[in-house]
């Protein structure tokens, strides 16, 4: 392509000074439209979950409980999450390395094959042709849309990971950027690379299954489905996991304009969650036949705790160089100023810190603790599963993502915020109703009760099961905790789509700009 | 002159603090969940 085009096709940020690449812009905004749609949808069926959980309201009919949750799992961790990472893949070349985007109209064709899929799988189950729920087990059957629409979605995600790595090719051969990448790019780099195993182990478990519910195979064997299965499923929070971490520091430094203490010692944490975490994944494996107790206890704790090493590093990394930062504005008195004079009034920070606060201290030791072989014995298939990964997922990735949103709204959307004061609650609404729903799941099921499971209390069984009345006040605590959260989640999504649509656009200050680092 | 120079080696007091207030935090809840756990559940 011209580079003459090329250089006057990008724009100056006038609060950050970042050039941003604008043919690109489009693609960021329809992703994270597509993101919020999806966010909006899955937490309303969230809802309406939770009040079912809530003996004393058990709101849903049994059809429609194993319907939603097919649904709200499929909403909340595969489009809301993945298109919203589509969105910051592109934000990261365009904006935070101020490279060319190169494949604009192939990013085009990859989104119309994800939100294809994504319609297609939604539609398949609100007809009510795959109460499968999210992970849809062999020898559960659903219908063939249901699979191809995942397969779909997963193909664009995948051909937008490797568009991603050429644009990184593209940025250093052509000059835009030399040198080691910026902190956030790098670890969306890791989170891309993760992706590309994780959606690989999907085609290999979706493949065969769409396969056999067309009736061209005869049986998937179950245990094969539930390895490749868990190689996607819980690779794909691996992935979120690395891209959260990523935002975390992008936060850090937006706020309060904080630089890694460290930045080889973040580099290698990152580094550890690519060799070490995807083989975590077994542990949703510790009670099938099959395997070796040799190959569980070494995937799951030995190479497991390289990754937990790595969120180690940078628990202690961003706090640090936000102290650092602080520190250096003269907040100096005692142990603590620099966190209590911290700008608790910004959504941005504030919802890095609680982000941070409920995966680092809620979401990971829960984990931890179900990847123990003798523990996930006795902690399998019940709430406490759920509890832990909406700590990590919701508490943790989403209301990073959340956080976020305040930033890339005004400076990459160009559209100034509607409803300030609502975003600077936003965070604490939305973290404390995680916090509270979360617990409520998380004891409830130390009490025994299951998970997927529409009558928590076993109401109507033959023998009736003794529970703790102490998880019947959980379980309240889910459904109020929940009514909290969706509140949030509500103030998100009000001040997210006023100012996206309705919002004041700033000024476009279009300036030639050329490869600094071109070698001609 | 030697106690400046380690005061400055400590770039963050305050985080390294609530680095091991983590840690505590997170064996309260390792040993707590096990006990729990085990009594729940318990292997007659």
């Amino acid at each position: 392509m011209d580079l003459s085009i090329i250089s006057n096709q990008f724009r100056t940020c006038p609060t950050t000074g970042l050039k941003v690449h604008m043919p690109a812009q489009r693609l960021v905004w329809i992703n994270a439209v597509s993101a919020v749609v999806f966010l909006l949808l899955g937490g309303v069926l969230a809802l309406l979950l939770a009040l079912t959980r809530w003996p004393a309201v058990h709101l849903l009919p049994q059809d429609l409980f194993y319907r939603f949750i097919t649904a709200h799992g499929a909403s909340m961790l595969l489009f809301w999450i993945t298109f919203f990472e589509m969105a910051g893949i592109v934000f990261a070349v365009q904006t935070i390395l101020g490279a060319r985007y190169p494949g604009i109209k192939f990013a085009w064709f990859n989104y119309i094959l994800m939100i294809t899929g994504a319609i297609m799988t939604e539609v398949v189950i609100f007809m009510g042709k795959a109460d499968v729920t999210f992970t849809a087990y062999p020898p559960l059957k659903a219908h063939p849309a249901f699979y191809l629409g995942i397969i779909l979605f997963a193909v664009g995600a995948l051909f937008n990971c490797f568009q991603f790595i050429y644009a990184l090719v593209v940025a250093k051969r052509e000059g835009w950027h030399q040198g080691s990448l910026p902190l956030f790019v790098f670890g969306m780099l890791v989170a891309v690379i993760i992706a590309i195993f994780t959606l690989v182990s999907g085609a290999a478990a979706f493949i065969p299954a769409f396969l056999w519910s067309i009736g061209l195979i005869g049986s998937v064997d179950p245990e094969y489905y539930r390895i490749t299965f868990w190689g996607f499923g819980h690779s794909a929070q691996q992935l979120n996991l690395a891209a959260m971490v990523s935002i975390w520091y992008l936060l850090a430094n937006l706020t309060t304009g904080a630089q890694p203490v460290n930045q080889r010692m973040c580099r290698l944490a990152f580094v550890l969650y690519l060799f070490g975490i995807n083989l975590g994944s077994i542990h949703h494996n510790l009670v099938d036949p099959g395997l070796s107790s040799t190959y569980r206890i070494f995937n799951t704790s030995y190479l497991f705790y390289a990754a937990t090493l790595g969120s180690m590093i940078h628990a202690f990394s961003i706090p640090a160089a936000v102290e650092v930062a602080q520190r250096k504005k003269g907040l100096t008195r005692g142990l603590f100023q620099w966190l209590t004079n911290a700008p608790w009034s910004n959504p941005g920070f504030s919802g890095m810190v609680l982000s941070l606060i409920i995966f680092g201290f809620f979401g990971g030791p829960t984990g931890l603790i179900l990847s123990v072989e003798q523990l996930n014995m006795l902690s399998h298939n019940n709430l406490r599963v759920p509890g832990h990964f909406h700590m990590t997922v919701v508490g943790g990735t989403t209301l990073a993502f959340m956080a976020v949103t305040y930033y890339v709204i005004p400076l990459v959307l160009q559209r100034k915020l509607i409803g300030e004061k609502l975003a600077k609650w936003q965070p604490y609404v939305f973290g404390l109703g995680v916090l509270m729903f979360t617990t409520g799941m998380h004891f409830a099921g130390v009490m025994g009760a299951p998970r997927r499971h529409w009558d928590v209390t076993f109401q109507n069984a033959v023998i009736q099961v003794p529970f703790d009345p102490a998880m019947y006040t959980m379980l309240a605590l889910v459904g109020i905790g929940a009514i909290m959260a969706f509140t949030g989640l509500l103030m998100y999504v009000y001040v997210a789509v006023m100012s996206v649509f309705f919002g004041k656009k700033t000024e476009t200050k279009m300036e030639p700009y050329m490869p600094q680092f071109a070698k001609n | 002159m030697s106690d400046n120079n380690q005061k400055e080696k400590m770039h963050a007091p305050g985080s390294f603090v609530i680095a091991l207030i983590f840690l505590a935090w997170f064996m309260t809840v390792y040993f707590t969940q096990w006990l729990a756990l085990s009594k729940n559940w318990t292997v007659y």
